[in-house]
């Protein structure tokens, strides 16, 4: 619409309502809305500034970003997660262990163990034989009653 | 004088927010703030309302992309802040006083008064019982002989949209003043 168009349309809508309420009373009304105090708006500029600083959101030293704090709870998660299975994997194990009874062994399972740890065994006494200096022959000799002749 | 879009260009770069801001406010608070107070009465709830809508400028002047003149955005959350407002007093009165929805009571009868003085509480009272988008739209061309074109945008209308509601509170307050 160009601006004269419009300046007429402006005109007729103003025509209009000044038909209906005089000019007069319209100004008047307007003269009532428009009286405010003398340094309302400079004062209003000073208001609104400290408002703004009071509602203006202050933000964190340190601030997280979105992924990041996404990605901090997906590793803390896996860490529970995996302590746990770990956990449960260990009491599984120890299970296992306590379900298993001499029944379940067989008898050449069992010798096999006794064999190879008998000759260990063996090993052992023979060691602490000669340590002592103790020949089996001479335990074989019976003892005196006169215990304490040192002869 | 440095332009609006100057001022807001110099706000979104942070090369003096506030000054470019302060001078955005001296600019156009006048304007809005008796557009506020037409619709409101209230002295203290068009501070109220006018301190809401400029802390929402500076809080989004950041985004603005001038699609816009700045006066357009800025009477849009008026608007918008406005109504919410009376639509909020409105539910309080009802609360308080039921019988409120029967009408604006509060001034005295018409019929005692001077010519001149009848005209005037007559015109108050048509004002106050348009509905709040009429009520808008007349006080913008009427007082501040705004276009239909910005009277569209600010409202959320079309343009003939906006002339319609005009031309709408025009026929009810003749029909309020008829009927005093």
């Amino acid at each position: 619409m160009s601006q004269k168009t419009e300046n007429t349309t402006l005109s007729a809508d103003k025509a209009s309502v000044e038909a209906l309420f005089s000019t007069a009373s319209l100004t008047a009304y307007d003269v009532k809305i428009k009286n405010v105090a003398p340094d309302y708006f400079t004062n209003f500029e000073a208001k609104l500034l400290v408002q703004i600083a009071k509602s203006h959101k202050v933000k964190p030293f340190f601030t997280i970003p979105k992924w990041s704090k996404i990605a901090i709870a997906a590793s803390i998660i896996s860490l529970i997660l995996t302590g746990y299975l770990f956990i449960q994997n260990s009491q599984h194990n120890t299970d296992l262990a306590n379900q298993i009874t001499l029944q379940d062994i067989s008898t050449a399972e069992m010798d096999a163990y006794l064999n190879e740890n008998e000759s260990l065994v063996e090993i052992d006494w023979q060691h602490e034989i000669n340590k002592e200096g103790k020949n089996l022959e001479t335990l074989k000799t019976p003892i005196s009653k006169d215990s304490n002749n040192t002869q | 004088m440095l332009k609006d879009q100057d001022l807001i260009i110099q706000f979104q770069q942070s090369l003096g927010k506030e000054f470019a801001f302060t001078q955005l406010v001296k600019r156009h608070q006048q304007k809005l703030f008796y557009q506020i107070k037409r619709m409101v009465q209230e002295p203290a709830d068009a501070d109220d309302i006018a301190q809401q809508v400029w802390i929402k400028i500076w809080n989004n002047l950041d985004g603005f992309k001038m699609e816009s003149e700045f006066s357009t955005w800025l009477f849009r959350i008026a608007y918008n802040e406005t109504l919410n407002f009376l639509q909020k007093q409105k539910k309080r009165t009802l609360q308080n006083f039921p019988e409120a929805h029967l009408g604006y009571e509060n001034a005295s009868s018409v019929s005692n008064h001077p010519k001149s003085t009848k005209i005037q509480i007559a015109l108050e009272r048509a004002i106050q019982q348009l509905p709040e988008k009429q009520r808008f739209v007349f006080m913008l061309r009427y007082f501040e002989e705004m276009n239909y074109e910005k009277i569209a945008t600010i409202t959320g209308t079309t343009v003939g949209g906006a002339k319609a509601n005009f031309h709408q509170a025009l026929k009810k307050m003749e029909e309020i003043v008829k009927k005093d």
